[in-house]
C-alpha cells in the first residue's frame, strides 16, 4: 500500500517539477544557514563555520539530484523527454515523417484488416458447449474429389450402430456443398407468404450441441417421424412472429404442412450458420445410399482423442466398403474437428492473403528503415555532438527507437482507421466473401493485434538504423565508415524487398491468370439477357403432380409475355452448389450414382445450351408416354464412348428410360468444377417439388421481372418469386471469392512493386550523392556520360538481380503451395514468370534511371569545389 | 575518532533513525534531525547532512511524516517534519523488529550465552 502511495506521489511529481525543486533548494539553503549559525555559536570564525557546514552537508548538487530522482520517476521522465525530442525532430523533417507514417499506416492497416478477416473465418466462436470436442464426419469420394462430402443416411445409421468413440452422433439435412442453407420452406398464413431457410435435424442435435431452447422444448424422438413440429431461431421468432411470448404451441403453415412451434432457440445460437431460421424434424424415411445430403456432427466421448475417433471411423468405413461395394467402394470417411472443418474450403485463400499481408508488412518496415537510414546519414553531426556531450550509445539508440515508436504509433492509429474503413467496405460491398458462420467484428482481439503490430514495427525498421547511427566510430570518422555500413545494409534491404515483391507479383499473376481462365470457361449456356427465379408451390397446391402441371402452365404463360423469347425450368438450381439429388442410375447393367435433373421442355432453349444429338424434352413427353432422358456430353463420353447413346435404355431406380438426346456439358455445380455426367428427365413425367425458372428476353432486369411475376401470378396468386437474379449475377457470385482474392493480391503486389521501386530508387539516389566526388573526377577525366550512366544503373540493378533470383525461387515454392487456388494454370506458368521479369525490369530500370540522370547532369567543377 | 573508523550507515536504518528522532524530539527541521542523529550516535556515524533529504522525501511520499514551513527559534525559515499517525505506528513496529533482529544477532555473536 505504502509503495503504491509513494509511486502515485512520484508520478504526480513529474508534473510539479519546478516548484518542488525550488523548495528543495530552499530547504538545503536553510539547512546550511542553520548549520553556519550553530558553528558560529560554537566559536568558529565565519569563514570556518561556512566551510565546515558545506563540508558536513556532503555534495549539494548530488543531494539535489538524489532528491529529484526521488521526487519523480526518472525512467518515465526520460521517455517523456525522448518523446518530446522525437516529436520536435520529426516536425523538422515533415516529408520524412509523412512518408514513413503513410507507409506504416498502409502496412498496419492492411495487416489489421486481414487479421480481422482471418480471425472471423478461421477462429469463429461457436455457441455450443465444449465446441472443441465436436467433430464433423464426411464421406469423400476418391473418384470424384470435386463433389460434395455429405453422407448417405444409410451409412450414417451404420456409423451410429457401430459407434464406440462418440458420446453422441447427429445428422442434419439442408445445407449445400458450399455451406449455404438450401432448404426453402414456404411460410404461409402469416401475412405475405415468405420463404424461411430450414434445416431438418435429428432430435438429439441440440442435446449434442449442449444448447436448450430459450422457450419451449427441444425435439424428442417421437417428433422425428411425425414431422409436425418446428423450432424457430431467435431472429426468426423476432422478425416473423414479433417475439410473441405465446408462440409455443401455436400452429404455423410451413412448406405446405401444419406444424406446431415447440421451441425458440436462445439469442446468438446458430447451427450450422445464421442463415437457418427454422429447425424441423427429418420426417419418416428409409435410410438409403442414393442421396448424399446429410451433414454429420458428433461429440467425442470423454478421454477419446480425435486420432482415436479417426481410426475407429476409418475401420467402420472400410467395413462398409466391403459390405456395399456398389456404392461405397470409393468412399473414404473423413473425421475432423468440427471447428476446423468449417474453414477447410476458405483456409487456403485466407492463409495466402494473410501471408501476402505479412510480406507487405515486412516490406513496409524495410522501406521505413530506408527512410531512417537516409535520414540518419544527414544526422551524423547531430549524433556526434550529442555523443561528445556525453550521451551514451544506449541513450542514442533509445532516442532513435523512441522516434520509431512515435512514427509507428501514428501509423498504427491511422492504420486502425484504415482497417475499420476496409472492414465496413468489405461488409457492405462483398458480404459473400465472409462465410455466414463467421463473426466478423472489430473486437478487442483486433485491437490487441493492431497494438502488437504497432509495437513490432519499430523493432523491425528501427533496430538496424538505430544501431548503425549510434555506431561508436561515427565521431572519429565523421560518418564515412557508417555511410559504407549503411549502404551495405540498404543494398541487403533492397535485395530482400525485391525478392518478396517478386513472390507477391508471381502469386498475383497466377491468380489473375486463373481468374481469366475461369471467366472464359465454356459454361454450356449463355448468361446475357436472362433472369432466374425459384418457385416453390409446396403447400399452395394439393399434390406435387398438380404443382408440376402448374409449372408447365407458368412456362407457357411466360412465353406469351411480350419481350420474353424463351423460358424453362429445372428442379435443381443452376450454380447452386452440387448438393442433394444424385440418383441411382443403371447403365448397361452397372449401377452409378449421378446427377439427375427434372427439366421442362423449354429449359435448354432458355439456356441456349447446344443440342449435340437427338432431341430436347418436349410436350409429347407425358405421364402416359414412355420415360425419356436427355444426357450431357460427359455422360456420353464416359458411358457411351462410341457416341451412340441416343436410343439406348437406362434404369432410373426401377424405371426404364430411353435416352432421346445429348446436350453440351453445362457447368451446373460451379464454374471451376469439371462437368460431371448428368441425366435430365422431363418434369412432366417425374414431378418436381420446386423449380428454378430461367427466362430469356429483351429489356432490363426489372422489365423481365415484371413480366415474369405477371405470368406466375396469373397461374398462382400466392406464389412468391424467390432468389431472383440474372445468370450473369449468379456466375459472378459463384466466382466472387476468386475475384476478391485476386484483386486483393493484385493490390498487394502493386503496393509491393511500388515499395520495392522506392527502395531501389532511394538506395541509388543516396549512393549517387555519396559518390558525387568520384563521379565528378571521372567526368573531369573524360569518362563519357553514357558509360557513367550505365555504370550507375548497373550499380543500382545489382541488388535487384540478386533479389529477383531469390524471389523467383520463393515464388515457385509459393506457387506450389497455392496450387489448390489455381485454375487452368500450372504453379510454374512460364508466361506469368516472364511478365513478372518484364514488369520488374521496367520498374527497377525506371527507379535507377532517375538518380543516374541526376548524376550525369552534375557539373564536375561545382561538385569538386564543394569538397 | 578518525573518519575511516566511522561506520557507514546501513541501508534502511536511516529511515528508522529519522522516525525515532521525530518521535523523541517532536517536529524538527532537516538540519535538526541530521544533527540529532549525529549526536545520538556519539559521532560514531558518518552521515553527511545531505543524505537525509532523499529519505525525508521518501518517508513523506509514503505518508509516515508530514512537513510544513515554519520559523525556527532563531528567526530562520525552515521546513519542519512531524510524525503522522501512520508514522507513530511504524516506529513502534520497526523498533520491535529491530530489537528482535538485535537479539538474534547477539545470540550468534555470543554463543556461550546459549542455553543447552
Amino acid at each position: 500500500m505504502r509503495q503504491i502511495r509513494a509511486w502515485i506521489h512520484r508520478f504526480g511529481g513529474i508534473f510539479r517539477r519546478s516548484r518542488r525543486e525550488q523548495e528543495i533548494s530552499e530547504e538545503i539553503e536553510s539547512n546550511i544557514a542553520l548549520h553556519i549559525e550553530d558553528n558560529v555559536r560554537a566559536g568558529m570564525s565565519p569563514g570556518e563555520a561556512h566551510r565546515r557546514a558545506i563540508l558536513e552537508f556532503g555534495g549539494i548538487e548530488s543531494t539535489k539530484q538524489d532528491c529529484r530522482d526521488r521526487l519523480g520517476l526518472p525512467f518515465v521522465e526520460t521517455v517523456l523527454y525522448d518523446l518530446r525530442y522525437a516529436a520536435r525532430s520529426l516536425a523538422r523533417s515533415r516529408i520524412f515523417a509523412a512518408a514513413a507514417v503513410a507507409t506504416l499506416a498502409f502496412g498496419i492497416g492492411a495487416s489489421t484488416t486481414m487479421f480481422s478477416v482471418a480471425k472471423a473465418i478461421l477462429l469463429p466462436p461457436l455457441p455450443y458447449v465444449h465446441s472443441d470436442r465436436l467433430v464433423a464426419i464426411e464421406e469423400v469420394d476418391r473418384l470424384k474429389p470435386s463433389q460434395g462430402n455429405q453422407v448417405a443416411s444409410a451409412d450414417f445409421s451404420e456409423w451410429q450402430q457401430s459407434n464406440t468413440v462418440f458420446s453422441g452422433m447427429s445428422a442434419y439435412v439442408g445445407m449445400d456443398e458450399r455451406g449455404k442453407a438450401r432448404y426453402d420452406l414456404l411460410l404461409t398464413g402469416n401475412g405475405e407468404a415468405r420463404v424461411l431457410k430450414g434445416l431438418a435435424v435429428r432430435s438429439n442435435l441440440f442435446e449434442l450441441l449442449g444448447v436448450q431452447p430459450a422457450l419451449g422444448r427441444a425435439f424428442i424422438e417421437k417428433d422425428e417421424a411425425a414431422d409436425q413440429t418446428a423450432i424457430l431461431s431467435y431472429d426468426c421468432w423476432r422478425s416473423e412472429f414479433a417475439a410473441d411470448p405465446q408462440i409455443i404451441g401455436r400452429p404455423i403453415q410451413l412448406g405446405g404442412v401444419t406444424r406446431t412451434v415447440i421451441g425458440v432457440m436462445p439469442r446468438g445460437f446458430f447451427f450450422p450458420n445464421n442463415e437457418v431460421e427454422v429447425f424441423v424434424p427429418p420426417g419418416a424415411f428409409t435410410p438409403d445410399r442414393v442421396f448424399y445430403d446429410e451433414g454429420v456432427i458428433a461429440r467425442l466421448r470423454p478421454g477419446v482423442s480425435i486420432e482415436q475417433a479417426r481410426a475407429a471411423m476409418a475401420t467402420v468405413g472400410a467395413r462398409l466398403q466391403r459390405e456395399y461395394p456398389n456404392t461405397n467402394a470409393s468412399l473414404d470417411v473423413r473425421t475432423e474437428i468440427y471447428h476446423s472443418s468449417l474453414s477447410t474450403k476458405s483456409r487456403p485463400a485466407v492463409m495466402l492473403l494473410f501471408a501476402a499481408v505479412g510480406i507487405l508488412f515486412v516490406m513496409v518496415c524495410a522501406n521505413v528503415a530506408h527512410l531512417q537510414l537516409g535520414r540518419a546519414a544527414s544526422r551524423v553531426q547531430e549524433f556526434a555532438i550529442r555523443k561528445a556531450l556525453g550521451a551514451s550509445r544506449g541513450r542514442l539508440v533509445r532516442q532513435l527507437l523512441t522516434e520509431g515508436l512515435l512514427l509507428s504509433a501514428a501509423g498504427g492509429v491511422l492504420g486502425f482507421a484504415l482497417a475499420s474503413a476496409a472492414h465496413a467496405a468489405l461488409q457492405r460491398f462483398a458480404p459473400e466473401t465472409i462465410p455466414s458462420y463467421a463473426d466478423f467484428q472489430m473486437d478487442a482481439w483486433v485491437i490487441v493485434f493492431n497494438l502488437a503490430v504497432t509495437l513490432l514495427a519499430p523493432l523491425l525498421f528501427g533496430i538496424g538504423p538505430a544501431l548503425s547511427a549510434a555506431h561508436p566510430d561515427d565521431f572519429r570518422s565523421r560518418g564515412e565508415s557508417s555511410a559504407n555500413t549503411s549502404r551495405r545494409v540498404r543494398a541487403l534491404l533492397v535485395g530482400g524487398e525485391v525478392a518478396l515483391c517478386v513472390v507477391l507479383t508471381v502469386c498475383a499473376g497466377l491468380l489473375i491468370r486463373s481468374f481469366v481462365n475461369l471467366e472464359n470457361v465454356d459454361l454450356g449456356f449463355r448468361t446475357e439477357n436472362t433472369l432466374s427465379f425459384r418457385l416453390d408451390l409446396t403447400g399452395l397446391v394439393p399434390t406435387e403432380d398438380q404443382g408440376a402441371q402448374q409449372y408447365l402452365e407458368i412456362e407457357n404463360r411466360l412465353l406469351e409475355q411480350p419481350g420474353i423469347v424463351a423460358a424453362g425450368a429445372t428442379a435443381r438450381p443452376l450454380l447452386g452448389g452440387g448438393a442433394g439429388g444424385d440418383a441411382d442410375v443403371t447403365i448397361q447393367g452397372r449401377e452409378h450414382s449421378l446427377r439427375l435433373e427434372l427439366v421442362t421442355p423449354g429449359y435448354f432453349l432458355a439456356l441456349r445450351t447446344p443440342l449435340l444429338r437427338g432431341r430436347f424434352p418436349n410436350l409429347s413427353d407425358t405421364k402416359k408416354s414412355g420415360l425419356i432422358v436427355v444426357v450431357n456430353s460427359a455422360f456420353e463420353r464416359i458411358y457411351f464412348p462410341d457416341k451412340n447413346a441416343v436410343g439406348k435404355q437406362i434404369l432410373l431406380g426401377r424405371w426404364t428410360a430411353t435416352i432421346v438426346g445429348v446436350v453440351a456439358d453445362l457447368k451446373q455445380e460451379g464454374i471451376d468444377v469439371p462437368a460431371q455426367p448428368a441425366a435430365f428427365a422431363s418434369s412432366a413425367q417425374i414431378s418436381p417439388r420446386a423449380v428454378t425458372f430461367i427466362v430469356r428476353g429483351y429489356g432490363d432486369r426489372q422489365t423481365l421481372l415484371t413480366s415474369a411475376r405477371a405470368a406466375v401470378h396469373s397461374i398462382n396468386k400466392a406464389a412468391p418469386l424467390i432468389h431472383v437474379a440474372t445468370l450473369d449475377e449468379l456466375v459472378q457470385a459463384s466466382i466472387s471469392g476468386q475475384r476478391i482474392r485476386t484483386s486483393l493480391l493484385s493490390l498487394f503486389a502493386g503496393a509491393a512493386l511500388f515499395l520495392a521501386a522506392l527502395g531501389v530508387y532511394g538506395v541509388l539516389a543516396y549512393a549517387v550523392v555519396q559518390r558525387s566526388t568520384e563521379i565528378s573526377i571521372r567526368m573531369a577525366l573524360g569518362a563519357p556520360r553514357r558509360r557513367l550512366f550505365g555504370m550507375i544503373v548497373l550499380d543500382g540493378m545489382r541488388p535487384v538481380l540478386t533479389g529477383a533470383i531469390l524471389g523467383f525461387a520463393g515464388a515457385y515454392a509459393a506457387g506450389t503451395l497455392m496450387r489448390s487456388l489455381l485454375f487452368g494454370t500450372a504453379p510454374a506458368d512460364p508466361s506469368t514468370y516472364l511478365l513478372t521479369v518484364l514488369i520488374l525490369t521496367m520498374v527497377s530500370l525506371f527507379a535507377c534511371a532517375i538518380p543516374a540522370i541526376n548524376a550525369i547532369r552534375l557539373d564536375p567543377m561545382v561538385s569538386l569545389r564543394r569538397q | 575518532m578518525s573518519p575511516q573508523e566511522k561506520a557507514e550507515i546501513q541501508q534502511g536504518t536511516l529511515a528508522l533513525m529519522i522516525l525515532k528522532t521525530l518521535e523523541t524530539m517532536g517536529p524538527l527541521h532537516g538540519y535538526g534531525i541530521a544533527r540529532r542523529i549525529e549526536q545520538t550516535s556519539g559521532d560514531a556515524l558518518a552521515v553527511p547532512y545531505g543524505t537525509i533529504y532523499p529519505s525525508l522525501i521518501k518517508l513523506e511520499q509514503e505518508g509516515f511524516i508530514s512537513s510544513s514551513w515554519d520559523v525556527s527559534t532563531n528567526k530562520r525559515r525552515a521546513k519542519y517534519y512531524e510524525l503522522t499517525a501512520a508514522g507513530k505506528k511504524r516506529v513502534g513496529e520497526e523498533a520491535r523488529q529491530w530489537e528482535q533482529t538485535v537479539n538474534i544477532m547477539a545470540r550468534f555473536f555470543n554463543p556461550e550465552k546459549e542455553t543447552m
